[in-house]
């Protein structure tokens, strides 16, 4: 994301409360708020079809952007977008004012990149321990991800934070270096599934013995 | 075994009230893939039984399955012919309450095409309309 700009345009708004709130989206625009430590914190609204085209198009939901509020611009960091949980419609969105200045804490997805070979070449799973990293840097060197090369990760070994390598001068990861966030598993023990299996099994003939009585049943109603 | 609580604090519930959208359990926290539920029900731990076998067996034993929802309701029934009164029946299966937009299971470690295959007939043995989704859509 360093070095786009991202630009997004919003009104202010008078309207708060649910009610009034629910009659704004229902005309297309999603209810916002703006906060940071020089103003006190303004409500806005944003086009909801040009903000979901926005959405869209980035993997993060914590993007470093121009918000113009009424003509006036300023620099913003989107710190929360509240989703429908049937619909996933954005319901509100959470921007914090910042300063070019002044370093910012965000959390960056980690991408896993590659094939380790633990899995190509034994069978195991890799899990996906941490998805996100908190990060501190300059808002314009926010990244929409970080991407880390797993092709080289054998069977029962783990990646941790530690081992993400990003400028220093630049970045400093905040969350603990000796947390895992990547980790080949070997596959189920054959015993395990061994045992599914034979619970499976035994819970299929207790099923079909159940059929079977059933149908004695309804011959001996049938002879008499 | 399907899932029952090991111990509980009280043996028989109320049944309770289904309202809203489920406002928590509502995003994919493990996995890759996931099913989400589109209606309300009660889902016994037989039907999440059957829809955990129905799903290893299309995995063939690979990748990892998450149950995000635990049967944690006693359902009470009297039995057949019995009068009414003299109590509560005994407790005859266990729920879990289901609501739109909860997160029903999650899959990881296989391919795309095969999770939706193992989600697709775990949602036939549910009563209710359910959703697969990828994390990177959600």
């Amino acid at each position: 994301m360093a070095g786009k700009e991202i630009k997004v345009v919003a009104m202010s708004r008078k309207e708060q409360g649910t009610g009034a709130v629910r009659r704004m989206r229902h005309t297309g625009e999603v209810p916002a708020v703006v906060y940071g430590e020089e103003h006190k914190e303004r409500l806005i609204k944003l086009n909801e079809h040009v903000f979901g085209q926005l959405m869209r198009h980035h993997a993060s939901e914590h993007l470093v952007l121009d918000l113009e509020i009424d003509g006036a611009t300023v620099k913003a960091l989107m710190k929360e977008v509240q989703h429908h949980p049937v619909t996933g419609r954005v319901l509100h969105v959470d921007f914090q004012e910042i300063s070019l200045k002044k370093k910012i804490r965000v959390e960056v997805p980690i991408e896993l990149v590659g094939d380790p070979i633990g899995v190509t070449q034994d069978g195991g799973v890799l899990e996906h321990l941490i998805r996100n990293v908190e990060v501190e840097c300059l808002p314009m060197d926010v990244m929409e991800s970080i991407e880390v090369d797993v092709s080289e990760m054998a069977i029962n070994t783990r990646m941790t934070v530690s081992a993400i390598k990003l400028d220093p001068e630049k970045f400093t990861i905040l969350t603990s270096g000796d947390v895992a966030f990547a980790a080949v598993m070997p596959p189920r023990l054959q015993a395990e599934t061994a045992a599914e299996e034979g619970e499976e099994a035994s819970a299929e003939g207790v099923a079909a013995t159940a059929e079977k009585a059933g149908g004695d049943k309804a011959a001996e109603k049938a002879a008499k | 075994m399907p899932l029952m609580p090991k111990r509980t604090k009280f043996r028989k519930q109320q049944r309770g009230n289904m309202g809203g959208n489920a406002t928590s359990c509502n995003t994919i926290a493990f996995g890759e893939y996931g099913l989400q539920s589109l209606g309300r029900a009660w889902i016994t731990n037989i039907q999440l039984e059957a829809c955990r076998i129905s799903i290893n067996r299309a995995m063939k034993r690979k990748g990892k399955v998450w149950i995000r929802v635990f049967p944690d309701k006693p359902i009470s029934k009297k039995p057949l012919e019995v009068r009414m009164g003299k109590g509560k029946g005994a407790t005859e299966e266990w729920v879990a309450v289901v609501k739109p937009g909860c997160m029903l299971f999650e899959l990881d470690g296989v391919p795309e095409s095969i999770a939706r295959e193992a989600l697709r007939l775990a949602s036939n043995k549910l009563p209710i309309r359910t959703r697969f989704i990828t994390r990177h859509a959600h």
